[in-house]
């Protein structure tokens, strides 16, 4: 019977990490002749244990992901002393399918395949919400953000805000649950890091389309270390400046290093890839810290690159490309 | 009649026996709850894991053997009767516990501590479970001494 303690969560973690693939399993996979035969690879590794027999016969093997994904993340909540803490690792799957509910109702089509299992609230919670336009269910933070997109929706304003908006939404919800406990550790860190690179990548993208600052702080979100009136107060700074004058907050040093080389190379993908550099950095540092939640979500986002690993391999095999082995980085 | 030099000397041993055993029940738990979890989804490492989830539960047994220890030197223990001691050897033998019980009573949350470590290390690599054992041992050398230094303190002491 599941307990809720750290001790016994790490325990189980580390048992359950030891069944994850190993990059030679996933060359292995990669290197089977046929589609067939990759799938019999996968599941001699003991991937599918759990899932229904019925989905195995069915052998559809985006559907043998989701379902392992979605009892990987009930068991992990399941386990973990805070819910309320790993299920702001989930939120971004919320995130996406709430965009894509709407996104669908509003063309009149099926979201079906796009919608991802395994979020903080059920997917038949968010279909209902959407399609009913109720979301008194959802968290105080979402509620009022989905019923604004309603009323704004009434009045004819571009879809396009809604993502940002939900986005935004969503980094609310998370400072306001890390705010609540008193949190000062790694997922502050990890959270605040991931708002300010987002801020970054906006203020970036608000300077290249020349957008107005009302329109920049529309997107700017929540969660951060570094004042949201920085990036608002920078849309004229000289690029040459502007690393300089975001370098403030714990974040500031990661931060106008991205920046620097944005500016060097006039390529938006170094900042996305010094994100995820950062971001995963202090998974990795937390991952065998024994006294947090290291290891919990450690096992999480390894699951997640497992999956998001296989998808690719088997996107190439199905689709008849080459790809290469992708990295599992936790 | 009991003065306070011997009301001071059971102090003493229940100083000894209390504090260690509080620390081995917390190092136990610790250790414990890990290794449920392990068990949880790998029963065949019981064996393992009751193992170095044994391992904090020496110090109670070291705070419970100077507790012993005092309580035979005042005569509390073997029918001869208790002892009257003047303060001074009472307050003595009080001294004398402290080594084991506070010794006994911090490293043996700090051994549950690496007996997890050691328990998720076996968990992840069980052919490194000898590993585990070793550094959980470690751990053991301060309560052996704590352990020794109050033998010798109560050994010590004329009455």
């Amino acid at each position: 019977m599941p307990q809720s303690s750290l001790e016994f969560a790490i325990g189980s973690i580390s048992v359950l990490s030891t069944h994850l693939l190993t990059q030679a399993q996933l060359r292995r996979i990669m290197e089977a002749p046929t589609v067939k035969e990759a799938q019999a690879a996968l599941l001699e590794t003991g991937y599918a244990e759990g899932v229904s027999e019925a989905l195995l016969q069915e052998g559809e093997i985006d559907k043998i992901i989701r379902e392992q994904m979605q009892l990987s993340r009930k068991r992990i909540m399941e386990l973990t002393p805070d819910r309320e803490l790993i299920s702001l690792f989930l939120l971004p799957v919320d995130t996406h399918n709430l965009k894509t509910l709407l996104k669908a109702r509003l063309l009149g089509t099926d979201a079906g395949e796009f919608l991802r299992e395994g979020g903080a609230f059920s997917l038949e919670l968010l279909k209902d919400a959407v399609s009913t336009k109720y979301y008194d269910d959802l968290p105080e933070v979402y509620k009022n953000t989905m019923n604004k997109i309603e009323a704004d929706l009434v009045r004819g304003t571009d879809p396009l805000q809604f993502s940002a908006q939900i986005d935004g939404a969503m980094f609310k919800e998370i400072a306001k649950v890390l705010q609540e406990k008193n949190q000062q550790g790694f997922i502050k860190d990890y959270f605040s890091l991931w708002a300010d690179f987002l801020n970054t990548q906006s203020l970036v993208r608000a300077r290249l389309m020349k957008w107005d600052v009302d329109k920049l702080r529309l997107v700017l979100v929540e969660a951060g270390a570094i004042d949201l009136k920085t990036f608002s107060e920078n849309m004229e700074t000289p690029a040459e400046q502007l690393a300089a004058k975001l370098n403030t907050g714990k974040n500031g040093s990661a931060i106008a290093q991205a920046v620097n080389e944005y500016v060097q190379t006039n390529d938006l993908s170094v900042i996305v890839n010094r994100m995820n550099t950062n971001l995963l950095e202090i998974l990795r540092k937390e991952k065998s810290n024994c006294e947090s939640l290291g290891p919990v979500v450690g096992y999480l986002m390894a699951r997640d690159a497992e999956a998001r690993a296989l998808r690719v391999i088997f996107g190439a095999k199905q689709g008849g490309f080459e790809a290469q082995v992708p990295e599992l980085l936790i | 009649m009991i003065t306070l030099g011997t009301a001071l000397a059971f102090g003493g041993a229940a100083f000894s026996a209390a504090l260690a055993g509080v620390g081995s029940a917390k190092g136990l738990a610790i250790a414990g709850q890990a290794g449920s979890g392990v068990v949880a989804e790998d029963p065949d490492k019981f064996g393992n894991v009751l193992v170095l989830q044994a391992l904090p539960g020496t110090q109670g047994i070291y705070g419970l053997l100077i507790a012993f220890i005092i309580l035979l030197k005042i005569g509390a223990v073997g029918g001869a009767g208790v002892k009257e001691l003047t303060t001074f050897q009472g307050l003595a033998l009080f001294f004398a516990a402290f080594p084991m019980g506070i010794g006994g009573l911090l490293s043996a949350i700090a051994q549950g501590k690496v007996a997890a470590a050691g328990i998720y290390l076996t968990a992840k690599r069980p052919e490194e479970f000898g590993k585990g054992i070793t550094m959980t041992a470690m751990v053991e050398t301060y309560a052996v001494l704590a352990l020794l230094i109050s033998f010798l303190m109560v050994y010590g002491i004329n009455i």
